[in-house]
């Protein structure tokens, strides 16, 4: 832990420097972020626009970018959607499994990747990047062999399993973890906490951003995913929101329900964004200020 | 919590005896194992089997009696030229997308960590926002605002420029699947950094602008090697995500004009649609394969050095 | 990670893979009840019983519980659960929960993509007298045969004719093309006529395509598959076929990046394009895009194929329904099937969905008969075949649909496009038996 000295002239000159390119440059960044917004909340603007037009002016004008009327009709039909409360619940629940077992199982693995040293540790580190690398294509029939077989085919469980402890929160939990300086850690250890405390309660608390990010990414996959479901879920009760949103888009007679479909697009989008809104402020907590004391 | 330091002693007489970290250690790694080896393990074991045999549609039902047929699946691959051009696409693909992608990220994250004090939260949502969104719809958007008459060309004409048929023409067709793939995925780049930059303590940089280091030194010898093991998380992932990109060709393209925007996993997935199950599986190996060593090399490449 | 070792654990893994194999395979098969080979036992008349679970692709099966509610009134004991599944992701779900042995009862397939199918271990065979062969269109039975044995039973139908602006052929004075000569000629008049491109023309070059330059091939005087069981798609028949496909094009008729799947009706209806080769889905459609109730009656007209030298063959397609061999219900499940194939309830079916019916008796009822435009459909239906019935069929079609593509885009010869599919076809084979 440094001591500040006292500021030398030279210093303040330097500051008052920085401080006036600083006060250029902030303009600068503000109008090249605000630029950047704006194009890429583009496309959404047209998912937008889309939502709010009835479905005859889709049908007959598709490009257009501001609606003709406006009308909340695809919304309202949306909510009224039969078994729509259903689906909601179901990609809850099933989310909730998700985000709880990744934050729990992966997080407890990226931190022994990265902070234990023990026998079998590369071998362990392999096999969770290889499983990143195994295409869904691949595995997912024989997944659903084995759910099956499992007894839990038509459950939210079995949706829920495969995604509950994914490499990707591993890999981040771990490269994360590699950041932490170990002293951190060693102290507590050297003071007689045993390995499950130095986790839970030094590691842990300092881990904000790495688990904030973990549970948006398993959210994000587990609220997104739509395969999976489709093929483990054998009744519509079953059906998580993106499924059931499909099936209700296609349930027009020969043409997909494009209002409906953009309006569900919108409608799934919010909850996450929602969640990441609220999960800013772990974003910004460190490891600053919070270990050198 | 204060940082002591006891008497000095060597590392090894401190720490629990190796036996017992070696299981501690296993014991936080139970349940993702148990999810391993179930899911994926079991799973790609299988697919492996398959892909050494001439399993189809029709075998479903009794996989035993399928001939095994050795390499022959592997041995089509190569011999198709459809195969070994989509390979081709892909690392193109991969090759400029994954440094977009990347680039662009950190430059926002960078901005949107350097003291930028409102509007902070906003602009995080917004950039992740793509990440988010129902790729099929956005998918539609893009094939609409590339069109011929679409939106970027009649921006083009407003300027001057004649804009061709964007997705009809053989060498345009993959910049703009690649454009698609980086404004939807810009955002979890931009997220990690963050959350890298956000481990690296506020004293570092203090100290090192007391010693008179300006912006851009702090920047090349602090921040860029601290954050050397989320810049290699970003690029391995990345990678491994683009190499098996498959939503931005079938959705924008279908794989066209004339192949050029048609990825291995879009191949892949041809192959289980027409029930060529051994083909589909052996093409995954390809892949896997194909990404096991871009992520090797990558390692080599990136590994923070201590 | 050295290499080495890496070699030495891929080797440990293809041994442990064909183990790996063994076991699941093993796992699957505990829940089957023990499926008879190839008996068909007759369907009898007694009232239906137990629960039967169907599944069928979103689409025409909307309206399938509607439909078959008499069934359901006569059959008091019987649960019918219909599961609607999303179209694009339909067989792979079955083909999922079929590997699973969680499949349904009664499946509904695709006459065009079903060959994967037909198998005893996966489908029962269609028992003897439950249904009259006969009654439906000959290549939608056909397709669901294999080796000699129905596996599936035609539900509805559906091929392509020529839809085109009634009013504009007017204006052009030119009469609907008969033969593959008239074809460009015709469209080249539309076009003096104020159309944007004549021809609205599918560009996915995909199976799609493949499926049409084959039926070219029919119309050409060539086939596809020998009787042998040998490709036969190097002929001067393909060569023919893909000409005259690629001519569509090459003449200015058609865009190669045509419109897309949003804006081919509205395209159709502004006079954009002014032809579409499609089904008779359109018909019901139009007047909703023009915004004008009779617009498709004034503006629109229906044409069977021009012919080529060997006639006006188109392809037949459409909805199947099958009882899967796991199935512990057959009884059932064959009952509602028999009900489905009624004329009757293909009428139900007409008039709730707009699906033309596969018994080729239900068309004579006034609902179908009443209406000019879909006599075309009608008369193209009667001269259909139906696409190999093996298992590599999808891919050659798709190859060739890929082939197309590179032809039309002045970017290969015919002769050369259709040598490449034949190398092609020959590499697959036909899939086992």
């Amino acid at each position: 832990m440094t001591t500040i000295a006292a500021p030398r002239n030279a210093d303040m000159a330097d500051e008052r420097t920085r401080v006036r390119r600083r006060s250029v440059a902030r303009p600068l960044l503000y109008g090249a972020l605000v630029l950047c917004a704006l194009l890429t909340m583009l496309p959404f603007v047209w998912v937008l626009s889309g939502s709010l037009r009835g479905l005859d002016e889709i049908r007959s004008d598709p490009g257009a970018w501001l609606p003709h009327h406006i009308t909340l009709d695809n919304f309202i039909r949306l909510f009224r959607t039969e078994g729509f409360g259903g689906f909601l619940v179901n990609s809850v629940v099933v989310a909730v499994i998700v985000v709880a077992g990744n934050i729990v199982a992966a997080s407890a693995a990226g931190y022994a990747l990265a902070k234990l040293d023990f026998a079998g540790r590369r071998i362990a580190f392999g096999a969770v990047m290889a499983s990143l690398m195994v295409p869904f294509t691949t595995v997912f029939v024989t997944q659903f062999v084995i759910t099956v077989d499992l007894g839990l085919a038509d459950t939210l469980t079995g949706i829920a399993l495969p995604g509950a402890a994914l490499p990707l929160s591993v890999f981040i939990m771990r490269q994360y973890a590699l950041s932490v300086p170990d002293e951190l850690l060693e102290a507590a250890r050297i003071d007689g906490a045993g390995e499950l405390r130095v986790f839970f309660r030094i590691f842990l608390p300092l881990a904000g951003p790495a688990v904030a990010t973990i549970t948006i990414m398993s959210f994000l996959y587990s609220w997104n995913n739509f395969i999976w479901p489709l093929v483990v879920a054998q009744s519509t009760s079953t059906y998580t929101l993106p499924v059931g949103l499909a099936a209700t888009s296609q349930a027009a007679a020969h043409v997909t329900d494009y209002g409906l479909m953009l309006a569900g697009a919108i409608v799934v989008m919010l909850p996450v964004l929602v969640l990441f809104l609220f999960l800013q402020r772990y974003f910004v907590q460190g490891v600053a200020g919070t270990g050198m004391r | 919590m204060t940082a002591t330091i006891g008497p000095t002693t060597p590392r090894g007489a401190r720490r629990p005896r190796g036996a017992r970290r070696t299981a501690v250690a296993w014991l936080f790694l139970a349940p993702f194992t148990l999810v391993f080896l179930l899911y994926t393990a079991l799973p790609t074991v299988a697919a492996l089997g398959f892909s050494l045999t001439d399993l189809r549609g029709t075998d479903l039902r009794h996989p035993l009696a399928v001939d095994f047929t050795g390499l022959e699946n592997y041995l089509r691959l190569l011999a198709d030229p459809s195969f070994l051009r989509d390979i081709l696409n892909t690392v193109l693909f991969v090759a400029v997308g994954v440094p977009l992608t990347m680039g662009l990220g950190f430059a926002l994250a960078l901005a949107l960590n350097s003291g930028i004090r409102r509007l902070r939260g906003v602009f995080r949502t917004v950039f992740f926002a793509p990440v988010v969104t129902n790729v099929v719809a956005v998918a539609m958007i893009w094939q609409y605002a590339f069109n011929a008459n679409g939106t970027v060309n009649k921006v083009l004409g407003a300027i001057g420029f004649a804009g061709p048929n964007w997705l009809d023409d053989t060498h345009l067709a993959m910049p703009v699947v690649i454009l698609l793939g980086v404004w939807r995925n810009f955002g979890i780049a931009m997220v990690l950094f963050l959350a890298g930059l956000q481990a690296i303590p506020q004293d570092v940089y203090e100290a090192a602008s007391l010693d008179g280091a300006g912006r851009w030194r702090q920047l090349r010898h602090i921040t860029l090697p601290l954050l050397m093991p989320t810049t290699l998380m970003v690029s391995v992932l990345l990678t491994v995500f683009y190499l098996q990109v498959f939503d931005e060709p079938y959705l924008l393209t279908g794989g066209g004009p004339l192949g050029s925007t048609e990825s291995v996993a879009l191949y892949t997935y041809q192959q289980f649609g027409v029930g060529e199950f051994g083909m589909s599986s052996a093409a995954s190996f390809v892949t896997l394969l194909l990404v096991t060593l871009v992520s090797i090399v990558q390692f080599r490449l990136l590994r923070p050095r201590a | 990670m050295s290499l080495p070792s890496r070699r030495g654990a891929l080797r440990l893994t293809a041994g442990a893979a064909l183990l790996g194999s063994l076991s699941l395979a093993g796992c699957g098969r505990g829940d089957d009840n023990a499926a008879p080979a190839a008996t068909s036992k007759p369907v009898d008349n007694s009232p239906a019983q137990g629960t039967v679970d169907v599944w069928a692709a979103q689409g025409d099966a909307n309206v399938l519980d509607e439909v078959i509610k008499p069934f359901k009134a006569a059959n008091p004991e019987l649960e019918v659960k219909l599961t609607l599944i999303p179209n694009a992701e339909y067989y792979t779900k079955l083909q999922s929960a079929i590997a699973a042995g969680k499949g349904p009862d009664v499946a509904q397939f695709f006459p065009e993509s079903q060959a994967q199918f037909l198998d005893p271990s996966i489908l029962r065979p269609v028992p003897e007298g439950l249904v009259e062969p006969s009654a439906f269109f000959t290549s939608l039975w056909d397709a669901g045969v294999a080796k000699n044995v129905a596996y599936t039973v035609p539900w509805y139908a559906y091929t392509y004719a020529l839809v085109y602006r009634s009013d504009l052929a007017r204006q052009a004075g030119v009469k609907a093309p008969t033969t593959w000569d008239d074809m460009v000629p015709f469209f080249k008049a539309l076009q003096r006529a104020g159309a944007g491109h004549a021809l609205g023309a599918d560009i996915g070059w995909d199976i799609f395509n493949g499926q049409d330059v084959a039926m070219y091939a029919w119309q050409a005087g060539g086939s596809l598959l020998s009787s042998g069981g040998k490709w036969t798609l190097d002929t001067p028949a393909m060569v023919d076929a893909i000409t005259y496909n690629a001519s569509f094009f090459t003449s200015g008729a058609a865009d190669t990046s045509g419109p897309t799947f949003l804006d081919a009706q509205p395209y159709f209806v502004s006079g954009k394009t002014a032809c579409m080769i499609t089904g008779p889905w359109v018909i019901g459609q139009l007047d909703a895009v023009a915004k004008k109730t009779g617009w498709t009656a004034s503006h629109v007209a229906t044409a069977p194929l021009p012919a080529g030298s060997s006639g006006s063959v188109s392809f037949s397609a459409g909805g199947s329904w099958g009882v899967l061999a796991d199935s512990g219900n057959a009884d059932a499940a064959w009952k509602l099937i028999r009900y489905i194939s009624e004329p009757s309830t293909q009428v139900a079916q007409y008039k709730a969905y707009s699906s033309l019916p596969a018994v080729a008796a239900a068309w004579a009822n006034p609902a179908i008969a009443s209406q000019p435009q879909l006599d075309a459909f009608l008369a193209q239906l009667k001269n259909t075949r139906a696409f190999p019935q093996v298992s590599t069929w999808q891919q050659v079609a798709t190859r060739l649909g890929k082939e197309m593509e590179a032809v039309a885009r002045g970017r290969g010869t015919a002769a050369k496009a259709a040598a490449n599919v034949q190398a092609y076809a020959e590499s697959l084979g036909t899939g086992k038996g």
